[in-house]
Order: structure tokens, then C-alpha cells, then sequence
């Protein structure tokens, strides 16, 4: 009961620690000068006001939701798939991704409906033939037919990506492409926030009101059809807003490596394994994450770090750290 | 600025001045006093005309008036006034940075720019003491880092995204891109430079310079024969760990443009991609092709020397029939290539219609030229073109 509640109370820290970023983030910029953005400027910089209502406001929440997508998206796929080593970007949803985007950019025109559609279209499809693709695979365990049908499919599509980024216009079409392959969010504007809003919230939503179902969705099917699931069902209902939301994200935000794969690891550090607490805290530790990273990108240097290169870096580091110091598990 | 702002009310009155000589000196009194007052109060009246027709633009170069366009990316950019602070950002930022330094203006009213290397321009660096005290960006700079430069105009190299633009008028801060990677471009962007500048005359003076060697060139292989032009090929070499990577330009580029234009046969552009883009080719397609003449443009980090004598010591590159003729040269460069969609391709062309048709531009004196060009239009005199620029250039290497 103690261990419960001191878990509890973890989750809620790190939903006040989300607070502060958001609120410290405000204040953490390039205008007008390197770093802060002090109040006074706030208060008498017509300009300091209008980019931080205009630019800034809708970054950080991009960043924040960019954030919980992926690691809630992570969470999903590893519960779901018995393998803590997966998240979107080893199932082929990234790639998909970036493939259906590199797509929409050379040969749909590149407008936003283009390649968010094309993004969320080749997502699904990634997913899908990793998980048809391991259930075809006589090798191996689950969790290794998954990860093998993950890297085919992830390759295939970096494989066509290449294809598309050699045929794309350089002066046109490659820079947003490349774009694509680090990732960021320098610019993001309220129009981009509200196109991502309605797929990422609902998707979020029903992560959150499903998470307890994730413990069972976790057993073998056998048992988890004797404790009254239809795993099949909700397999595909939690996969579909996982691929979607992270399609949406990934649409705006380009590729952020690392985020899904690591962040869930971390949540269930601090609140333990049981998804009604672990998927929350994952969704709030992402956005931490990823809205740190993001201050750090913008504030740091003169010339924006990409955002991808950022959380490889720093995502890679504590990976490194959890190897080191514990085995990866998922425990029960 | 405060000169060009003076400049309109002396210009009205002096037709005026003249017309009005009369023929003794107290009649000539009577006249002046009625008449100055009477010039100032139609002028001041002029000079409102354009704010109740609500166009706004004024002939006097430098006073406030509305600038409407369309850039490199076809979109239409309205500018309230001439911009004071302008940053120049995007892939090549030096190609902007030559361009504005053409103008007076430019110089002056560059604020800063991203720096992808340890310079922005190593000729800028060269020419203008100042250049360096210029507010320098990281690479690939946010709105945030734009914003606190203060600019009232950023220059983009490129029409790609519309990103960048549309979160900087997010924040009232207007955007123009330049393309400059075809003479059409180039003379559009020159134009759109001179507006954005307020010296359009200046802009004329650039284009007119460009115009006239190239019809001094046209003029000259005037009634050429398709089939009397030599077959040329034209590549960019890149050295990658002791090997070479050869690729082609885009049928729309600069390179092919200047293939062209002094009197070549471009072989490769089946090959090749219309719009923009570097191809790789193989050395079996070369051959296929076997050009009279191929020029080779060198990465400027490379000696152009080295480059072209590894190509000679190759035994399948030897059996090439521009080779043997010893028709391979290296396109040439002083501190930044002459093929690029940089100011300097109009040498780069000079220089090109000379060796493909080398008897009928005997007389031209490319020294002659550099001088003329850097004069011209960065307003060098003769002492800085010879100390600074002719030691630099790599003229002929094969």
C-alpha cells in the first residue's frame, strides 16, 4: 500500500516537473538576448511578446505533445510486443513515416494535408508488415521475429527514402527532406499545432483510458482471452492510435529518435511496471524530455541544434546509463 | 540615404529655374519671389499625391515608400519602406552576400548572416574591412536568433520552404528568397536587389554589364553551325578518400547555360536532371560519349593541378579523345569558382567561349577582364584587383 502511494506521488512529481519546464520554457530563448528572455522585455518589447505568443508558445507545445506521442507510442509497443527494446522507429513506423513524407514532398507537392496523409499511410502500412511479416517468420521466439521483421521493413523503407532523396530537386526538395531526417521544431506555428491537435489528443486519450488493459494485452493471449480480453481487438484499437498520433507527430516534427525507445524505460524506474501508472508517467516524462531537449536546440547556439540529433545524443547516453547500471526487463 | 532623400526637392525645381530668364535683373527679383514660393507649394503637393492615390511610390530614390515584388520562390513581397537591416541566411549565403555587395547600398545595409564556415565570404573578408564586425548567425538559425538581429528584411538562398517565411511573418518580419542559378534568375534577382535597395539604376548598370559580353559573345560565333561546335562535356570532380567522384550539372544550371552560350555541344544532357541537381556518372558513359573537350570544375578545397593530373595518370581516362588533344582543363576560379551561380560566371563564360573557340576570342584578355569585372562591380580599383585578386586565380590549369 506504502509502495503504491509512493509511486503515486512520483507520478504526480513528475507532472509538477512537467509544470515547471512548461513554465520555465517561456522564459528560455535566442530574442533578445541569448538565453532568457527577461520579463521587462516581456512587459515592453512589442516583439519579444508577439514571438513569444506566436513562435514560442506553439513550439513548446509541440514539443510537449511531440513528446508524449512517442513515448506513450513506446510504451504501447513494448508492453504489447514483449520486448523492451522496441519503440516506432523498430517497427517501421518512422521510416514509414518519413517515407510517406519524403514522398508527399517530391511528388504530391508538399502541402501539409499531403504530407501528414502520406506520413500517417505509410506509418500503418510499416506497422503492419513488421507484424504480418513476424507472424510469417518460422525463426525464433516472438519477440525476435518482431525485431527481425522491424529491421526489414525499417530498412525497405530507408532503403526507398534514399531512392526519393536521389531523384529529389536539391534545391527544393531535399532541404525539406533532410529536414526530416534531424528533426525540428523551429517552425512551428499555431497553424501547424492545430492540424496535429486533433489527431495526437484523441489518440492520447484513448492510450490513457486503455493503459490498465495493457497489463493484460502484455500475457500470452491464451491468458489474457481467459481474463475476459478480446486481445486481438484491443491490440489493434491501442496500435492504431499509437501508429496515428505518432504519424501526426512525426509529420510536423520530422524524425526524434530515441524518445519512444527510452523514456518508457525510464517511467517505469520511477513508478514501476504497472501501466495504469507507467504509461502516464511515460506520456509526462516525454514531454520532459523532449521539451528540454527542444529548449536546449533553440537556446543554446546562434544556429538551431536539430532537435533528432539532440535526443540521439542525450537518449543514447542514459541508454547507455540503464544498461550499465540494470538489466532492461519488463517486469510484471 | 539622407543624400537620396535630398535629392528630390532640387530636382524639381531646376527645369524650372532655367525656363524663367528674364531680361533685366529686377524683373528677374520679382519672378524669383513669386516663383520659389510657388515651386515649393506644387512640389509639396506632388509629394502628397502618391499617399492619396494610396500607391505611395516616389521617384526620388530612398524616400519611404511601399517595394512590391516577386522573388525567387514566386511569391509577392510588399515591404512597407526600404529596409535598413537586412540578413542574409540559407544554403551558400555568399552567393546573396556577392550579389548585395554589388550595390552601394548592400554593404551598408547588411546586418549579419549566417556563417556556414569560418567566414561567410572569404572574399568579403578580402574586400571590406567591415565585413568581419557584421553579426554572424550559427548554421541553419531560428526565428528567435533571427529576431535579435533586428532585421527589417531576411534574404534566403533558395525557394524551398515556405517554413521559414511563414514563421517569420508570424513575427512581422518579411522574407525574400533568391534563387541566382540561371542567367534569368540572376537578372530577376538583380532587379529584385536594386528595388529592395532603392537603387534600380544600379541594378541596370549590373544587368547591362552582364548583357554585354554575352552578346559580345554571341556576336562573335553569330552563324555557327550546329555541327561545328565541339562536343563538351563539363563536370564537377570530387576527391573521396584517394578516389573521385565525377557528376554532371542539371540541364538548367549555370554550368550548362555557359556550356551553351560560348559555343559548345553539351553532351550529357540526356543524362541529367532538367531543373537542378548534380548527377553521378561513370567513366563507361564518359567514354561512350568520348566530348572534345572536357572542363572539370575542382572543389575549391582541392589544387585543380592535383586533380587533373590524377585524371591523366589514369589509363582509361588517357584514351579519351579530349586527353589525347590535351583538351581537359579545369574550370577556372580565384577565390570562388567561376562556374557558380555567383557573380563570377560571366568570367567563367568569357573564359569558356576562349577555349572552345579559341580563334575567335584571340583577342581577349582575360586579365583585362578580372580587372574590368571586379572594377565594375565591386568597385575595386586596378592596385586591389592585382593584389588581391590576380594572385588567386587559377587560369588554364590542364
Amino acid at each position: 500500500m506504502d509502495k503504491s502511494r509512493k509511486r503515486s506521488r512520483r507520478l504526480w512529481g513528475i507532472g509538477a516537473a512537467l509544470l515547471f519546464c512548461l513554465a520555465i520554457s517561456i522564459l528560455l530563448g535566442r530574442y533578445p538576448k541569448p538565453y532568457v528572455t527577461p520579463i521587462s522585455a516581456v512587459r515592453d518589447d512589442a516583439l519579444a511578446l508577439n514571438l513569444i505568443l506566436n513562435l514560442r508558445i506553439p513550439r513548446i507545445l509541440s514539443a510537449l505533445l511531440v513528446g508524449m506521442v512517442l513515448s506513450a507510442a513506446g510504451a504501447v509497443f513494448q508492453m504489447i510486443f514483449r520486448n523492451p527494446l522496441v519503440d516506432s522507429g523498430f517497427l517501421g513506423v518512422s521510416q514509414g513515416a518519413a517515407f510517406g513524407a519524403s514522398l508527399a514532398i517530391v511528388f504530391l507537392g508538399g502541402t501539409a494535408v499531403a504530407v501528414q496523409g502520406a506520413a500517417a499511410v505509410f506509418a500503418f502500412l510499416g506497422l503492419a508488415a513488421s507484424y504480418f511479416l513476424a507472424r510469417r517468420i518460422r525463426l525464433g521466439d516472438w519477440v525476435l521475429r518482431l525485431v527481425m521483421a522491424g529491421i526489414a521493413v525499417s530498412a525497405l523503407y530507408s532503403a526507398a527514402t534514399g531512392g526519393i532523396k536521389y531523384l529529389a530537386d536539391p534545391s527544393r526538395h531535399l532541404p525539406d527532406i533532410t529536414f526530416w531526417m534531424l528533426g525540428g521544431l523551429w517552425a512551428i506555428t499555431w497553424k501547424d499545432v492545430l492540424q496535429i491537435l486533433p489527431v495526437t489528443v484523441p489518440c492520447l486519450v484513448v492510450l490513457y483510458l486503455l493503459r490498465w488493459r495493457l497489463n493484460l494485452l502484455s500475457l500470452r493471449d491464451e491468458t489474457a482471452f481467459s481474463l475476459g480480453v478480446a486481445p486481438g481487438r484491443e491490440r489493434l484499437i491501442m496500435l492504431v492510435a499509437a501508429a496515428a498520433s505518432t504519424a501526426a507527430a512525426v509529420s510536423k516534427a520530422g524524425q526524434i529518435a530515441w524518445v519512444g525507445l527510452i523514456v518508457p524505460h525510464i517511467a517505469r524506474r520511477i513508478v514501476g511496471s504497472d501501466s495504469q501508472r507507467a504509461l502516464p508517467a511515460s506520456m509526462l516524462l516525454g514531454g520532459v524530455f523532449v521539451l528540454l531537449c527542444d529548449d536546449l536546440a533553440r537556446t543554446a547556439l546562434s544556429g538551431e541544434i536539430p532537435l533528432g540529433i539532440l535526443t540521439s545524443f542525450i537518449g543514447t547516453g542514459l541508454f547507455l546509463v540503464l544498461l550499465l547500471r540494470r538489466k532492461l526487463e519488463i517486469r510484471k | 540615404m539622407a543624400r537620396s532623400r535630398s535629392a528630390g526637392p532640387f530636382d524639381g525645381p531646376r527645369p524650372a529655374r532655367k525656363r524663367a530668364r528674364p531680361p533685366d535683373s529686377e524683373r528677374r527679383k520679382a519672378m524669383r519671389s513669386t516663383f520659389i514660393p510657388s515651386v515649393l507649394v506644387v512640389f509639396l503637393g506632388i509629394s502628397c499625391l502618391p499617399s492619396w492615390a494610396g500607391a505611395a511610390d516616389k521617384t526620388s530614390e530612398g524616400m519611404l515608400r511601399p517595394i512590391q515584388f516577386i522573388d525567387a520562390a514566386g511569391r509577392s513581397v510588399q515591404l512597407d519602406a526600404p529596409p535598413r537591416r537586412i540578413i542574409v541566411i540559407g544554403r551558400g549565403p555568399h552567393l546573396i552576400l556577392h550579389l548585395l555587395y554589388m550595390f552601394p547600398e548592400g554593404r551598408e545595409r547588411l546586418a549579419g548572416m549566417e556563417k556556414r564556415g569560418k567566414s561567410a565570404s572569404d572574399f568579403l573578408d578580402l574586400i571590406d574591412p567591415a565585413f568581419k564586425g557584421k553579426k554572424s548567425l550559427g548554421v541553419s538559425p531560428g526565428p528567435e536568433a533571427i529576431a535579435a538581429l533586428q532585421p527589417d528584411l531576411v534574404l534566403i538562398k533558395g525557394s524551398s520552404t515556405e517554413r521559414m517565411s511563414d514563421a517569420l511573418a508570424k513575427i512581422g518580419i518579411p522574407v525574400a528568397y533568391f534563387s541566382l542559378e540561371t542567367p534569368d534568375e540572376f537578372y530577376r534577382d538583380v532587379a529584385n536587389a536594386g528595388m529592395i535597395l532603392g537603387n534600380s539604376t544600379r541594378a541596370g548598370e549590373i544587368t547591362a554589364f552582364f548583357r554585354a559580353r554575352i552578346e559580345r559573345i554571341q556576336k562573335a560565333l553569330a552563324g555557327l553551325a550546329e555541327e561545328k561546335k565541339p562536343r563538351v562535356l563539363l563536370v564537377m570532380a570530387t576527391a573521396r578518400g584517394g578516389t573521385y567522384a565525377v557528376q554532371l550539372p542539371a540541364a538548367g544550371w549555370m554550368q550548362t547555360f555557359q556550356v551553351r552560350t560560348a559555343g559548345g555541344a553539351p553532351v550529357w544532357l540526356d543524362a541529367v536532371k532538367k531543373t537542378s541537381g548534380w548527377t553521378i556518372v561513370n567513366l563507361e558513359q564518359i567514354a561512350r560519349w568520348n566530348p572534345d573537350k572536357i572542363f572539370v570544375v575542382v572543389w575549391y578545397s582541392i589544387d585543380p593541378q592535383k586533380m587533373i593530373d590524377s585524371f591523366k595518370a589514369d589509363p582509361q581516362w588517357r584514351a579519351l579523345k579530349a586527353i589525347k588533344d590535351g583538351e581537359l582543363w579545369a574550370f577556372p576560379s580565384d577565390i570562388f569558382g567561376w562556374d557558380s551561380p555567383d557573380p563570377r560566371w560571366i568570367l567563367g563564360l568569357t573564359w569558356l567561349a576562349g577555349r572552345i573557340h579559341p580563334g575567335a576570342f584571340k583577342d581577349t584578355d582575360m586579365s583585362g577582364e578580372i580587372r574590368e569585372f571586379y572594377l565594375q562591380l565591386f568597385k575595386l580599383d586596378r592596385n586591389s584587383v592585382d593584389s588581391l585578386i590576380l594572385p588567386k586565380v587559377r587560369l588554364d590549369v590542364r
